[in-house]
């Protein structure tokens, strides 16, 4: 089927003139209809742009980038100039927002002539494990519909998983991209922090945020890797740090590289398949000629207090702009007034108003959380303690590195599990990031890839991680295993 | 998971009833969580305040678990891969988008290029 292509293949068709854009476009817009009603992956359409741009690359002829002519969705927190952008939350919902210029992501494949089909869900503001916090409602996942797709960027796999699109772009800040794609069996890429660019990219934790894409294959991962990646004016964090290119790289092979396990990743209370899985897969790199030795990370039982003291802090500063003055929702200060049947709003109540009905609940315990750790005599005790963790645990992945070439871990401690499992106990779901939020504390990489599936049939995914920069180690290694194994071919029933 | 949290839960009761070492358990009264709501320009019904003073309370008691943690004379970590001070030549730059555009996006009225919003008064 056309829709089920990977970017490498359908980029051969394309060139040779087998396909054309619009087709392999319209492929994915008949595969969005049939199957987006049930899954709930995709919150705004845009196909009638697409097609545009399809028919623009068609014309033009030249497919020499493995992008061009490529269609893509985003996550619905990267601003594409007049499309509608939400984060999937309430405060801008309803067009509330759309923005007047490109994130730097989607201006980056734009120009290479990638085709944006539209947005994908995801938790309220990126927060969430699960996708259960999004004012449009759960995305399923599409393995078995009673289940989430992961979260944040859980739309963003599953549309991958489900052959809505060929790849989509997501933000990861403590498992984002990795557990949605471990959930949903595809491959999902956290980049080293800085690596590509957050401008135009609606802001969760500064510190912590990263860009990345959710691929079929790691090859895939590799090939918008190198479109997205590399320094931005416009984004101060982005490091001064050369791009290398990442296919060139992928054939290399595991032979010699050190491997590292770490210990602290297969705890008790972890679901036994899934420690099985990837102590599978740690076999299947020994047999590659890799050489696989346990290691140790001590700070990691403090990951998670460390990133939910974080977190919150900086999202009560970022949350702090939607005002309902420069965006917001659109009730104005007359109609406000008629639903309070008294005095004009001040501004003060506006704000107010404004924040409390734009908000959902997930969002306003993070800002108020972060208020409290943030405040006059509470600071030293949570937020720069955190930070301070926050190094400790930098240290330990710096000091394994110095001994491995790469970790391999768990995504999740289980495989997805059933909409509303956690959705009244709020600690429950941040231990959902008990494996990936260190990632994103240390700014290192790390990708997610299918191992295995469970006895009821749920993918399950693994993580190899590489030092901060180290993108192409853990490609190569991830190409590696894709090529001597097969999760990654198996396709949900849908 | 839930049994390991369960499972250090009640080790933090039982250091709590048996021994010297003294571990707060930080609880939000419904007066704090009014008070940093308001600071946070949010308001609540009762009915949160009650269920965001209890979930608040066990989120802050999870992260409480940091304080075991000796980070005497360690360095903390605001920029993850070591960036500091970037800066750039003050020239004048195309903008990539116009002052127009900005407040198209605004949902209040626009008067003169500026937004007309509720009197702060």
């Amino acid at each position: 089927m056309t829709f089920s292509l990977t970017i490498a293949q359908a980029h051969e068709r394309l060139k040779s003139k087998k396909l054309s854009a619009v087709d392999l476009t319209r492929a994915c817009i008949e595969r969005i209809e049939s199957v987006d009603k049930s899954l709930n992956a995709v919150v705004h359409r845009n196909f009638d742009r697409a097609l545009d741009e399809a028919k623009k690359a068609d014309k033009k002829g030249v497919f020499d980038h493995p992008l061009a002519g490529i269609p893509y969705l985003a996550k619905d927190v990267f601003c594409e100039e007049g499309v509608p952008t939400t984060a999937c939350s309430n405060m801008l919902r309803n067009k509330d927002f759309i923005p007047p210029f490109d994130s730097t992501t989607t201006k980056r494949l734009k120009e290479k002539s990638a085709v944006s089909l539209g947005k994908t869900n995801t938790d309220e503001f990126t927060m969430g494990a699960s996708t259960e916090t999004s004012c449009f409602g759960v995305t399923k996942n599409p393995w078995d519909h009673s289940r989430v797709a992961g979260g944040s960027s859980g739309g963003s796999a599953a549309a991958v998983a489900a052959d809505e699109c060929l790849f989509a772009i997501g933000t990861d800040t403590g498992g984002s991209i990795r557990q949605p794609a471990a959930f949903c069996g595809c491959v999902g890429l956290k980049v080293t922090y800085g690596r590509t660019s957050r401008y135009g990219v609606l802001s969760m934790a500064s510190s912590l945020d990263s860009i990345g894409a959710l691929t079929k294959t790691v090859e895939d991962a590799a090939i918008v890797l190198g479109t997205i990646a590399g320094k931005d004016p416009l984004d101060a964090t982005t490091g001064d740090v050369s791009v290398p290119d990442y296919t060139q790289i992928l054939q290399k092979g595991v032979k010699g590289m050190k491997i590292g396990l770490p210990k602290e990743y297969f705890v008790e209370g972890m679901d036994p398949q899934v420690e099985a899985f990837v102590r599978e897969a740690a076999k299947v790199f020994t047999a590659m000629g890799a050489k696989v030795v346990d290691v140790s990370l001590p700070h990691s039982p403090y990951a998670i207090a460390t990133y939910y003291v974080i977190v919150p802090s900086e999202v009560s500063s970022n949350m702090a702009r939607y005002d309902g003055i420069r965006y917001g929702h659109t009730e104005t200060n007359s109609t406000l007034s008629e639903v309070e049947g008294r005095h004009p709003l001040t501004l003060i109540e506006y704000y107010e108003h404004v924040r409390s009905s734009g908000f959902g609940d997930e969002v306003k315990r993070r800002i108020m959380i972060g208020t409290y750790a943030l405040s006059a005599g509470y600071y030293d005790a949570y937020y720069r303690q955190a930070q301070k963790v926050r190094t400790l645990i930098k240290n330990d992945f710096e000091e394994v590195f110095k001994k491995v070439d790469c970790l391999l871990t768990p995504v999740a401690p289980t495989p997805a599990f059933t909409i509303g499992a956690h959705t009244d106990d709020p600690v429950q779901m941040y231990l959902e990031d008990i494996f990936t939020a260190p990632i994103n504390l240390a700014g290192i990489p790390g990708l997610s890839l299918p191992c295995g599936f469970s006895k009821d049939n749920l993918p399950i995914g693994m993580q190899i991680l590489g030092p901060q920069w180290g993108e192409e180690a853990i490609l190569q290694a991830g190409n590696a295993y894709e090529k001597a194994t097969e999760w990654h071919t198996k396709k949900p029933a849908l | 998971m839930r049994l390991r949290l369960q499972t250090r839960h009640l080790l933090h009761f039982f250091a709590l009833g048996t021994s010297s070492v003294t571990i707060r358990i930080v609880s939000l009264t419904p007066n704090q969580v009014r008070h940093i709501a308001k600071l946070a320009r949010l308001t609540l019904s009762e009915k949160e305040v009650e269920k965001f003073s209890r979930e608040l309370t066990a989120i802050l008691d999870y992260v409480e678990k940091l304080k075991e943690v000796d980070t005497k004379n360690v360095e903390a970590t605001a920029q993850v891969t070591g960036l500091h001070n970037i800066t750039r030549t003050d020239a004048i730059a195309e903008r990539p988008v116009t002052t127009e555009a900005l407040l198209n996006v605004s949902p209040l009225p626009i008067v003169d290029q500026q937004i007309e919003t509720p009197s702060a008064l």
